[in-house]
């Protein structure tokens, strides 16, 4: 088997503040190969923005991975220097998208210049190549290529949102993270800009790696997924592996979350508390205190990520991964006396 | 689906803002009697909203919903048309009366995280609202309110802070805050979309048993229909100030009739890595409210256009309680004989009408 395009292993990150150290990523392993659509997601706070940001060297000031490694071809890239960064990493080999991202594009230059000045700094382009190749993307996120001199304002959100994406295919990176690309549109416009992320996944060799809270659009859009919690994996694999046979709890429980406008009559669940905002080290499953089935064992030390039977590519972080089948399957009967204790 | 009479409806209610800002420009329009086209928020809304009755309004951002809400509450005075509370026209309410009304009528917003002062303990802020409507602020309601949210023991909740509460507590005290002053309506906008998803269901569910258990009527106002589905009876799909279509959810689900509602629904997710889905077809933006294309004002993005649609469509009862606004679904000639009166005789046309969309 290949080397996979970006391997995270083992990445712990924190972030100082006054009131002591908080513990944002613990232990986090996944895998992103060429080609692929990798999601991440969990709740605010779960550390998913945090692996992102890390990723292009782009954690806040006070931010930095205190162990472990973010492999990109095979080679770290955790430690490297900002310039570095700059010169060999960001937009030409990873690009990221980010949150409401509209807002990320200069206001008062045209697009093309915007396109002009990337290529300028990283590569050596020229004018016309550029421009080429800015034309295609036009092409292929769906703008009219006539627009490609208009001024940001020019466009309405959801066209702002595929510029945002054509620019950062410019300089053909293997990898593009985005961050919440839809979380700021309206359900249409959100079905077009998945619609082109297909598209692209069609004309050009690129991975994406989807940061999101909204499993749906991972089960449609994506090719394999990590589900976080309090900062660590709870489980990573396909997205038949973790939508037929999810073994950690809280990927069971987010799943019975989510409304299906197929079945408006479904009981949805409600996973109880919040999650914990971890300072100092991280000795215990974060979801234990949220979970049904927790046992004391889970608070006694940090779980690792180990394979599901039979199966290497999908890892889970339960102690109890393998009862899980039968655990939540008499979780209707769990629900109705908990209900009764109320 | 409820045989009594609306406590809230809304009778050809219509929220125009003029786009003359300058005084000079005000001026001038009121002596030349011209000036620009207004911008045509809310347009012509008929609807009725029932207690012990979730009922949803959806739609996307700059569809008219927020005007909506904000004039139902009495922030703005309607353009024309008007609002009935109770059997009464809110137009003919005096001060007192809108004291009342207000008491009556209350708000949840979107953002809990601003709702709340951050210097005011649970306790003050559930005691505000009683205060200003007169009412006793006597310790056993607080500790009832806040169990009907489900913050419990309510001890443990009423002397903490802001700060010191998650979101969804943070939402539930904001619920509880209207619930105390004991209302019939509850305008919820967009209650839970600041929420995480297991946060999320949580509320949904407390609004569903609210509006069973107190007689509420709960006016839910959101552009996630997914949420919307789950919890509402009854849904009005609204486009660009219009109400498109309204139906009983699952008619809505099942059978949507408008070309917008198909295509909002077909927009939606699903959380099924095997479920093959038919993406929406809707290209293009809403168009600008302020310069609205004659006729149908869905018809640039419509996938099913028609020649009569650059000629207005009259929102029609196309089934029982399922009204539509499109040509594909009335018969135009039996709605042009009667077409002054738009009650009871409707449901004639369509008896003798289009019965193919029964």
């Amino acid at each position: 088997m290949s080397e996979p395009l970006l391997e995270v292993e083992d990445l712990h990150i924190r972030y100082e503040t006054e009131t002591g150290g908080i513990a944002a990523v613990t232990d986090a392993s996944f895998a992103i190969d060429d080609g692929e659509y990798h999601g991440l997601v969990g709740e605010s706070g779960c550390g998913k923005s945090t692996i992102a940001k890390s990723i292009i060297g782009g954690l806040d000031a006070n931010g930095r991975v205190s162990a472990g490694t973010i492999r990109y071809r095979g080679e770290e890239i955790q430690d490297f220097t900002d310039d570095e960064y700059s010169e060999r990493i960001r937009w030409k080999n990873i690009s990221m998208i980010p949150q409401a991202s509209m807002n990320s594009l200069d206001p008062v230059m045209r697009i093309h210049k915007q396109a002009l000045d990337l290529a300028e700094v990283h590569t050596d382009w020229s004018e016309e190549k550029t421009m080429d190749r800015l034309e295609e993307l036009f092409d292929i996120v769906g703008l009219p290529p006539d627009r490609m001199r208009d001024y940001p304002h020019q466009f309405s959100g959801g066209m702002q949102q595929r510029v945002v994406i054509a620019l950062a295919l410019l300089l053909e990176p293997d990898l593009i993270i985005a961050d919440e690309p839809t979380t700021a549109l309206d359900v249409i416009m959100q079905d077009q800009v998945m619609a082109y992320l297909q598209n692209i996944k069609e004309d050009i060799d690129v991975s994406l790696l989807m940061i999101t809270h909204d499993i749906s659009l991972v089960f449609e859009e994506c090719d394999s997924m990590t589900v976080m919690h309090g900062g660590q994996v709870a489980e990573s694999g396909s997205i038949r592996d973790v939508f037929y046979d999810p073994r950690h709890p809280y990927s069971i429980l987010l799943q019975k979350t989510f409304p299906d406008i197929r079945y408006p009559d479904q009981e949805l669940t409600t996973i109880e508390g919040t999650p914990p905002i971890l300072s100092g080290e991280v000795s215990e499953c974060t979801f234990a205190d949220r979970c049904p089935w927790a046992k004391p064992e889970c608070r006694e030390d940090a779980p690792p990520l180990e394979p599901t039977e039979g199966n290497p590519a999908h890892v889970n972080s339960c102690i109890r991964s393998h009862e899980m089948d039968q655990l939540a399957a008499e979780e209707t009967r769990h629900a109705e006396v908990t209900d009764d204790n109320d | 689906m409820t045989t009594t009479d609306p406590i809230l409806r809304t009778d050809g209610l219509k929220k125009h803002y003029k786009q003359s800002t300058t005084p000079l420009e005000v001026l001038r329009s009121k002596l030349t009697g011209g000036g620009k086209e207004p911008i045509k928020a809310v347009d012509d809304v008929d609807l009725s909203f029932h207690e012990n009755e979730i009922s949803g309004v959806i739609g996307e951002s700059g569809c008219g919903k927020t005007t909506l809400l904000e004039t139902l509450i009495g922030l703005h005075d309607p353009t024309a048309g008007e609002i009935y509370f109770d059997g009464r026209p809110t137009s003919e309410f005096g001060s007192e009366e809108w004291h009342e009304y207000r008491r009556r009528v209350r708000i949840i917003f979107q953002n809990p995280y601003e709702a709340m002062n951050p210097k005011f303990t649970v306790r003050r802020a559930l005691t505000e609202p009683l205060s200003i409507h007169g009412l006793d602020t006597d310790e056993e309601r607080l500790y009832d309110v806040l169990e009907r949210v489900n913050l419990t023991p309510p001890e443990q909740y009423l002397d903490k802070y802001e700060g010191q509460l998650s979101g969804g507590e943070k939402q539930r005290v904001a619920i509880a805050r209207e619930l105390i002053v004991d209302p019939d309506v509850i305008l919820a906008d967009e209650p839970v979309s600041m929420l995480d998803v297991s946060t999320q269901v949580a509320i949904l569910h407390m609004l569903k048993e609210l509006a069973a258990e107190d007689d509420l009527s709960v006016i839910y106002i959101s552009h996630d229909i997914s949420t919307v589905s789950y919890i509402c009876e009854e849904v009005n799909v609204m486009y660009l100030g219009n109400v498109v279509e309204s139906a009983p959810t699952r008619k809505l689900l099942d059978d949507p009739e408008h070309p917008y509602t198909r295509e909002l629904l077909r927009a939606i997710p699903i959380p099924d890595p095997d479920h093959d889905r038919t993406r929406s077809n809707v290209p293009g933006n809403p168009p600008d409210p302020v310069n609205l294309p004659s006729g149908c004002n869905f018809k640039e993005r419509c996938p099913d256009r028609m020649e009569i649609c650059d000629v207005e469509p009259v929102l029609f009862p196309t089934g029982e309680e399922h009204r539509t606004k499109c040509h594909l679904h009335y018969d135009h000639e039996q709605h042009a004989d009667a077409a002054v009166d738009d009650g009871p005789t409707a449901a004639e046309h369509r008896a003798v009408g289009d019965g193919g969309n029964q």
